[in-house]
């Protein structure tokens, strides 16, 4: 498996583990929670479905889809890296600014979430403009086999 | 590959795309004032859930047993579906 599909997986399933802690948490309704807690129920279904669901798929895609002719196997890796800590870097800075926009709103904070949001927005846009091309070529080639 | 998985797998893309393109204009909101970004929730949701999570899953490999693999996928959902 290429470095950057294990990164991935190993990423998303500390996503798993920490959206899944944080959802049973925020969904628990048990008494006596800390109201952040509730604020935090956005960034709980970000984790599983970026942090998780999203970034296996992207682990998964890397590694499978066809080899593009000439150069090397996968193509030129540093975009898909880039695509990988902005995704996640994107979720840090979520996971620590929607906690504080929540509790202590600032400028500072204010600045956090659309950061964050351009980061992962970035991430997902050059991850399609990567995959397009192979996308395209896998439909070929199954349909030609 | 049959047409309708290459329609799948070539849709995925365009809805994740577009999906999170919503959900950034929402959390732009929570940093600058963006009116009506959260009108935007419901179709966010949607487009990724059922545009770019549930469609993706047609590009996964079936290796030499499709029945056996889109078995084991089907059963994949039980959990969801039990703890829903």
């Amino acid at each position: 498996m290429p470095k950057l599909s294990c990164f991935f997986v190993k990423s998303a399933l500390l996503c798993l583990v920490l959206g899944g802690a944080l959802a049973g948490l925020a969904l628990s309704g048990a008494g006596g929670l800390p109201p952040v807690l509730l604020a935090l129920r956005p960034l709980a279904w970000h984790l599983l479905t970026v942090g998780w669901a999203t970034q296996l798929i992207f682990g998964v895609a890397f590694r499978m889809f066809p080899h593009m002719p000439g150069g090397p196997p996968r193509g030129d890796e540093w975009p898909a890296w880039l695509v990988f800590w902005m995704l996640n870097s994107g979720l840090a800075l979520r996971a620590v600014g929607e906690p504080l926009a929540g509790l202590r709103p600032g400028p500072v904070t204010a600045g956090l979430l659309p950061l964050a949001a351009t980061l992962q927005l970035a991430a997902v846009l050059i991850f399609v403009l990567l995959t397009w091309p192979q996308v395209r070529s896998l439909a070929g080639r199954h349909t030609a086999g | 590959m049959p047409k309708l998985a290459r329609w799948y797998v070539k849709t995925a893309p365009l809805y994740l795309a577009v999906g999170t393109l919503f959900g950034a204009i929402i959390l732009w909101n929570k940093g600058l004032t963006i009116p009506g970004a959260w009108l935007l929730l419901a179709l966010h949701i949607a487009l990724v859930t059922w545009g770019w999570l549930l469609l993706s899953q047609w590009a996964w490999p079936t290796g030499s047993c499709p029945a056996g693999a889109r078995r084991a996928a089907a059963c994949g959902w039980l959990p969801a579906l039990i703890s829903a």
